[in-house]
C-alpha cells in the first residue's frame, strides 16, 4: 500500500513539473525576435519612419479621439495598454478593444465601436503607439488562468488541411522559409499594424483570423472569445519584446 | 512646434520647420485613401466599387508647385514627396478629389531663415 502512495506521489509530482515546464516559454528570452526582424529592409525602413509609416495616419486620428472622449479620465496616454489584455475576475480576457468598449459606452456613454471600425483602429493604435518601447507586464498568475490553458491548447492543436499547429512554425520552424516568406515567431507587439496585404491597418483580432485562413482552418468570428484568449497566449509569450505599434507588415 | 505634422483629417503634410531661402528641401504628403481599383471583390464575390484619387494639385500661398492625376497605379494611401525651393515665408497646400467626391486638403507653413 505504501509503494502504491509513493508512486501515486511520484507521479503527481511529475504531473506538476509537467505542467510547470508547459509554463515554461519555449523560446528563451533573449532569442525573442519581433515581427520587424523577419520583414524585407524596405518595410522596416518605412516602419522606423514615422514620416513614411502610414500607421500614422491612425495614430493622429486616435490622438484627436483620445483628446475628445478619454482625456477627462486618463490624464497620460503612455502606458495604457502595457497591462492589456487582462483577466477579470471571472476569468474573462479583456483585450484593448474591450476595454476600450467599456469605457465607451459606461463613462462615454456612447455605442461601443465595432470591431476593425475606423475610430476603434485610430484609438487602439494611437494607444498602443503612446506605449511604444514598453514591455507587457501581465500579472504573474495569468498562466494558471483557464483562457491561458485554452490559448495554449488552440495555439498547440493541429489543424486544418495543411496540418499544422501554431506551434509547428512559430516556436520550432522560425527564421525558415515556407514558400517565400520567412516565418516570423508569431509575436503581436508591432500590432495594430499596416499591413501591405490588406492596404490598411488592422488588429491583432484580424490578423489572428487571418492565421486562421492561411492554416485553412475554420476561421472564428471576430468576438470569438478563443481569439482573446490567444491574444494574451501570445503577450505572455512576447514578455520583453518592446511594443513597437504601428508596425508595418507584408 | 512648426515641425510637428499638421494634423489633418485625413492626411499629413511634413515640411521642414526652418529653410534658407532658395534652399532646396523635402516635403513629405500622405493621404489616407482606400486607392481601390474596382478590380477586387468583398468577402461574398461582389465587386468592390472603384474609387480612386482623380486630382492631387499642391500650390504655395496660391502659386501652382504641380498637377498630379492620379490612377489605379499608386498605392493605397499614397505617399508622395517632391524637392522644392522658396523664396519667401509661406503655406503649401494640398488638395485631392476622389472618384466618389469626396475632397481633402491638407496645409503646413514653412518659415525662411532671416
Amino acid at each position: 500500500m505504501r509503494w502504491l502512495l509513493a508512486v501515486i506521489v511520484l507521479i503527481r509530482c511529475c504531473g506538476l513539473a509537467a505542467a510547470a515546464e508547459t509554463a515554461q516559454r519555449l523560446i528563451a528570452p533573449d532569442a525573442l525576435r519581433s515581427g520587424t526582424d523577419y520583414v524585407s529592409a524596405s518595410l522596416r525602413a518605412q516602419q522606423k519612419d514615422d514620416d513614411l509609416n502610414p500607421g500614422m495616419l491612425w495614430v493622429d486620428q486616435g490622438r484627436a479621439i483620445f483628446e475628445r472622449d478619454c482625456a477627462k479620465c486618463h490624464a497620460a496616454p503612455r502606458g495604457l495598454t502595457v497591462k492589456l489584455p487582462k483577466l477579470t475576475d471571472n476569468g474573462d480576457v479583456v483585450t484593448l478593444e474591450r476595454a476600450i468598449n467599456t469605457c465607451q459606452t459606461t463613462r462615454v456613454k456612447q455605442t461601443a465601436y465595432a470591431y476593425e471600425s475606423q475610430p476603434l483602429l485610430a484609438l487602439t493604435t494611437f494607444l498602443a503607439f503612446s506605449s511604444r518601447g514598453m514591455t507587457h507586464t501581465l500579472s504573474s498568475n495569468v498562466t494558471q488562468s483557464l483562457a491561458w490553458v485554452r490559448a495554449q491548447a488552440e495555439y498547440t492543436r493541429i489543424q486544418g488541411k495543411l496540418d499544422f499547429s501554431c506551434r509547428s512554425c512559430h516556436d520550432q520552424l522560425y527564421g525558415k522559409r515556407i514558400r517565400t516568406q520567412t516565418i516570423s515567431q508569431g509575436h503581436g507587439v508591432g500590432f495594430p499594424a499596416y499591413r501591405v496585404e490588406w492596404q490598411t491597418l488592422g488588429s491583432l483580432n484580424r490578423r489572428l483570423r487571418a492565421c486562421f485562413f492561411g492554416m485553412e482552418t475554420t476561421v472564428p468570428d471576430a468576438s470569438d472569445p478563443i481569439l482573446a484568449d490567444l491574444e494574451l497566449y501570445l503577450a505572455w509569450r512576447a514578455q520583453g519584446l518592446p511594443l513597437e505599434a504601428p508596425a508595418v507588415r507584408r | 512646434m512648426a515641425n510637428e505634422p499638421t494634423l489633418g483629417r485625413n492626411a499629413r503634410l511634413i515640411v521642414p520647420p526652418l529653410v534658407r531661402a532658395g534652399e532646396e528641401f523635402l516635403v513629405k504628403l500622405l493621404i489616407q485613401h482606400p486607392m481601390e481599383t474596382g478590380f477586387r471583390r468583398d468577402v461574398n464575390g461582389d465587386v468592390i466599387e472603384a474609387n480612386l484619387l482623380e486630382s492631387l494639385s499642391m500650390d504655395f500661398d496660391g502659386q501652382p508647385v504641380f498637377i498630379a492625376r492620379t490612377m489605379h497605379a499608386l498605392t493605397a494611401n499614397p505617399f508622395l514627396t517632391f524637392v522644392v525651393a522658396v523664396k519667401q515665408s509661406g503655406t503649401f497646400s494640398a488638395r485631392w478629389k476622389d472618384a466618389l467626391g469626396n475632397a481633402g486638403s491638407i496645409s503646413a507653413s514653412v518659415r525662411v531663415a532671416g
